[in-house]
């Protein structure tokens, strides 16, 4: 293994033919591209959404930090802790990024709204605006205005989601520094992407995460600090705010939600039971179902994929490292979790996927 | 520098005595009988017929001024240095695939990291305070480091002619160094020395370094720049005195050190406010009593105090990095007894406590400091020293239990988590090994060593640090299983000529090694997670020839394997382990009047994680050290070029999965951390005739 690297770059300097297999396949079709990380590398793979096959390897990045997003057809490719964005045309990864440009500050997801890109920097209250063909920076809003007030100055604004083609919501989890907690309530606001103004605020519970919701045009909002159980699962109507009635409660769950999958076929949720020995997981679905209540995989994060199903990524816990890692994909309609042979499985652990169709 | 040492070593066995001037370093106190017991014996000789794997470097005037710790310990077979950057920049050294924290690092006897302590910036050492540099890989009786142990030792005050010398250069380096050192016989039949040491080092810390604009594929934005907000100030002051009367002889050290400075963050993300301060200080007093013909006494305290205070006003550093004050106070008691039951045999016992008080408080914080965090460790250790035959076979065995009790190191921030147990922590480790020498000719020196070593868990490790870090209180301690053999040749086959080789084999198997993994939220928790092997060769050989030529050359070979841990590892080499290291020096020196010095260090590519994907930089850097003295006793000039190439960048493929796609990436030892290229020193230093 540690000589493969060595040899591959050694083989590379014969002369090229079509057996040369040293370079990653051209792929094509429906598929997910997948970052897995170490947490100090990056691989990205991609998955045959018809077949299930997947194909390792195909990206390496020297960070632990990244994140995936296709737009238009295109995969972006974000080095949230070194600061890169890069776009891959079709998503091919076979050649050099199209387009590759810096933004400082821990990126978050781009939104490409009036043809520019709308990158939310957590760590300096900023989001950058970024022409959308050359990767220049044509302006930033300052989101530290609606930092907690005599809080320590910092909005932490985070990724957001597009509203319509001419608006994009960007949360703000305000994490306050000076109490070492989050806020007692973050903003989701509204910018109008061709004014680079923003035009409504809206007032949510704290750390928020927002979440499109497939059965309307708002949002499902999740709330609460970490590593405790006081937040929420609620859905936000944009014209009338929260349904005062949460989805789903932490205290009753007894544990902390690590996050959600909605697709139009069911929501699918995680919970981490932190305070048990040992700790302990749950995936459970919206409609009361329970896909496993006693799951010793840490589930990271779910993202609902284009065929319905909702991809739950699933890490090896703190207490056994060794332990496979992988993504359950789970049809919510039944809420059931796949037997581990079943899963998705790479050389390193899934963090992030991306559809491109 | 090893030039230097390995020669210096030489004349103790061989027959050729006209180096009588090397005897210099041992103070007058010990001329007398009655305080034999207290000569300073000459460690290069002791480390030519060790039974340990050692090596001993004379800072001398074959030691650029300008050279740190860190360019030291560069050149020794088996050890590997980490850099942040340019001068003043943080350090850190490994020992054979060890981490920094496996490496305890001791000053005039005390250690700077006992039982476990956190790794130490060897920045924070300033070289010219002290006289000897010697460094144990592997085993070393009454230690329990995995790495090995660095020990800096500075000669007594009758030892230390006054001497003073002030240096300028690139980037606005400075520094001055003095010192003075006296002593003799204060009446009653007490002699008494004093020795004060006095170093300043600053830094603009703003050179030069390729940046490619954090975008590997875009040659567009790759521009050199100067490193920002990377500005040191540093100041150390030292004094040691020492009172021998009779049979008893007092020691009392104090060390004092303050340093101001940027931190220059990422290169990618460069900061401009960023600061942290320091402020140590280390105070050891010891008693030594030869309480009969054949029995040493010999007991200690020392308290040592730390304090780093860390301001991000701008949160440039992102919010991993909190502004906050770290606070450690740790007093140290020991006590040694040494009886000399037999010609051939001494029996050793150690026994020495820390206590480890640590508070970090956020400085932005309205909510409450950390409490108080205390730390007992406890080590006993029996020593058996064995010399047959006229000492031709040494053996050295030693055992002990290491005691960690953690009961008082109280709740887990944010303790809500609930990671801890029930709090009550208590670990028990044993530890040892043997170390064999045979000099079957006083040539020649063949020797092996095996031990099992550990490492318990620190603060930050068990705790965190309120930031990035979330501690982990069930971590177990790391624990190695290490063995070494080594063939040591030396004399002087002419009076023209002394050399020396050594050339041997080691392994270090190590066990639940502790890694920083990040969760979700980018909060790191410490585990328990992976096992490595290393083994390889390591030979050094110096040689000087017509008293007018040195050279020296040190190869290291490592072949390391990733043994326990994530399927992805398993099997892959470890990072930061180069599989070759090559250091050579050669010069020509007459006299005092002119030294002229060459040294090259090679460092092989390494990974620089534990997937094995991306390479640091092979790195060949080639430094001229000149130096010209008209008399003994007269003032010298020193000029230094350090980095001679350069070397500040590199082409390597973009990623081994696309070999073709060459990228243009700075040279760095830590991700993000460009290290600094060429650069010119000039030093004028005086000091009396010893």
């Amino acid at each position: 293994m540690k000589w493969l690297p060595i040899l591959t770059i050694l083989l590379a300097g014969c002369p090229s033919g079509d057996d040369d297999d040293s370079l990653p396949p051209v792929l094509e079709g429906p598929r997910a591209i997948v970052a897995t990380t170490d947490y100090t590398d990056t691989l990205l793979a991609a998955v045959d959404l018809e077949t299930g096959e997947v194909t390792d390897a195909l990206l390496a990045i020297a960070s632990g930090d990244v994140i995936v997003e296709v737009i238009e057809g295109d995969l972006y490719v974000v080095d949230r802790s070194g600061g890169t964005v890069q776009r891959f045309d079709d998503g091919d990864l076979t050649v050099a990024p199209a387009l590759e440009f810096a933004v400082p500050d821990n990126p978050q997801r781009p939104l490409l709204c009036a043809d520019k890109l709308f990158l939310p920097r957590y760590d300096a209250s900023v989001i950058g605006i970024y022409d959308a063909s050359t990767g220049a920076e044509v302006g930033s809003i300052d989101v530290a205005p609606y930092a907690e007030p005599g809080g320590d100055g910092r909005a932490e604004p985070a990724s957001g989601l597009m509203v319509d083609d001419a608006t994009i919501a960007i949360p703000l989890q305000r994490y306050d520094f000076t109490n070492l907690a989050p806020g007692p309530d973050g903003r989701i606001l509204d910018i109008d992407c061709a004014s680079e103004t923003v035009t409504a605020e809206h007032i949510v519970g704290p750390s928020p995460v927002p979440f499109a919701d497939p059965d309307s045009d708002g949002w499902l909002v999740l709330e609460g600090r970490y590593f405790a159980d006081d937040g929420f699962l609620r859905r936000f109507d944009r014209t009338d705010g929260y349904d005062p009635e949460p989805l789903l409660d932490e205290a009753d769950l007894g544990g902390d939600i690590t996050g959600i999958g909605a697709s139009p076929d069911g929501l699918v949720y995680g919970v981490w039971h932190y305070g048990e020995d040992p700790e302990r997981f749950e995936v459970r679905c919206l409609d009361g179902g329970v896909a496993d209540d006693d799951l010793a995989h840490n589930v990271w994060s779910f993202r609902p994929a284009p065929t319905g199903d909702v991809w739950a990524f699933l890490l090896p816990p703190y207490t056994d490292t060794t332990l496979p890692s992988g993504i359950a994909v789970i049809d919510p309609a039944t809420c059931t979790l796949p037997p581990q042979s079943d899963w998705l499985t790479f050389t390193l652990p899934p963090t992030a996927a991306a559809f491109l169709e | 520098m090893i030039v230097a040492t390995l020669y210096v070593g030489v004349p103790a066995w061989a027959d050729d005595d006209e180096d009588s001037d090397e005897d210099e370093g041992t103070p007058e106190v010990t001329e007398t009988t009655e305080v034999e017991a207290d000569r300073t014996p000459d460690p290069a000789a002791e480390a030519l017929a060790s039974p340990y794997s050692v090596v001993t470097v004379e800072v001398d005037e074959s030691v650029a001024p300008s050279a740190s710790v860190a360019d030291v310990l560069e050149d020794v077979a088996g050890l590997h240095v980490r850099r942040f950057g340019g001068p003043g920049d943080p350090a850190y050294v490994t020992v054979r695939g060890s981490t920094a924290r496996q490496v305890e690092v001791v000053v005039d006897g005390v250690s700077l990291n006992p039982h476990g302590g956190s790794s130490v910036d060897l920045s924070t050492l300033p070289l010219s305070s002290f006289d000897t540099v010697q460094i144990h890989r592997g085993f070393v009786a009454g230690g329990s480091a995995i790495g090995g142990r660095v020990e800096l030792t500075s000669r007594p005050g009758t030892a230390a002619p006054p001497r003073f010398e002030a240096g300028f250069g690139s980037w606005t380096t400075r520094r001055a160094a003095g010192g003075i050192g006296v002593g003799g016989d204060l009446g009653g039949g007490a002699l008494g020395d004093l020795r004060l040491d006095v170093a300043y080092a600053g830094t603009g810390g703003n050179f030069r370094y390729f940046d490619d604009g954090a975008t590997e594929t875009v040659r567009d934005d790759d521009q050199v720049l100067e490193r920002r907000n990377n500005h040191h100030d540093r100041v150390d002051l030292s004094g040691r005195g020492r009172l021998v009367s009779g049979p008893i002889r007092l020691t009392l050290t104090e060390r004092f050190g303050h340093a101001d400075g940027g931190v220059p963050g990422l290169h990618t993300d460069v900061t401009t406010a960023s600061r942290l301060t320091t402020w140590s200080n280390l105070l050891d007093g010891a008693i030594d009593l030869r309480a009969h013909p054949r029995l040493a006494l010999r007991a200690g305290l020392s308290w040592r105090f730390d304090e780093a205070t860390f301001v991000d006003p701008a949160n440039e550093l992102g919010l991993a990095s909190p502004d906050q004050r770290t606070t450690l106070h740790q007093p140290l008691g020991s006590f040694r007894a040494r009886w000399q039951a037999a010609d051939w045999i001494a029996l050793q016992g150690d026994a020495s406590t820390a206590v480890d008080l640590f508070q970090s408080r956020q400085l932005e914080s309205s909510a409450q400091d950390d409490p108080l965090r205390v730390r007992l460790a406890t080590s006993l250790t029996a020593t058996g020293d064995l010399r047959l035959l006229d000492e031709r076979i040494s053996v050295v065995a030693s055992g002990g239990v290491h005691l960690l009790d953690n009961r008082l190191l109280g709740p887990v921030p944010l303790s809500d988590l609930a990671l801890a147990g029930d709090g009550s922590e208590f670990a028990a480790e044993p530890t040892g090994g043997v170390a064999v020498a045979v000099r079957p000719l006083p040539w020649l020196t063949v020797r092996a060593s095996a031990a099992h070593a550990y490492r318990p868990p620190y603060f930050k490790e068990l705790f965190g640090d309120r930031g990035g870090v979330v501690g982990n209180p069930e971590l177990r301690p790391e624990t190695a299983n290490t063995f070494d053999a080594s063939v040591r040749v030396a004399g002087r086959p002419h009076r023209c000529f002394a050399g020396a080789l050594e050339a041997g084999y080691y392994r270090s198997d190590a066990m639940d090694r502790i890694v920083f993994v990040p969760n979700g939220l980018g909060i790191s928790r410490p585990t328990n997670f992976d096992g490595s092997t290393v083994h390889g060769f390591e030979a050094a050989g110096s040689f000087e020839a017509f008293h007018l030529i040195t050279g020296a050359l040190a190869v290291t070979y490592a072949d390391s394997t990733i043994t326990d841990g994530s399927a992805a590892h398993v099997g892959n080499e470890l990072p930061y382990t180069p599989t070759w290291e090559i250091d050579a020096s050669l010069g020509v020196a007459i006299r005092s009047w002119v030294r002229v010095q060459w040294r090259l260090n090679y460092t092989d590519a390494t990974y620089d994680s534990r997937l094995n994907l991306f390479e640091q930089a092979p790195r060949a850097i080639h430094s001229l050290y000149a130096r010209g003295q008209p008399e003994p006793g007269w003032p010298w000039l020193a000029v230094e070029l350090n980095n001679l190439g350069d070397s500040i960048s590199f082409e390597r493929p973009r990623d081994p999965l696309h070999p073709d796609d060459l990228v243009v990436i700075p040279v760095e030892d830590f991700r993000g951390n460009p290290v600094a290229g060429r650069s010119v020193m000039v030093t004028l230093g005086w000091s009396a005739e010893r």
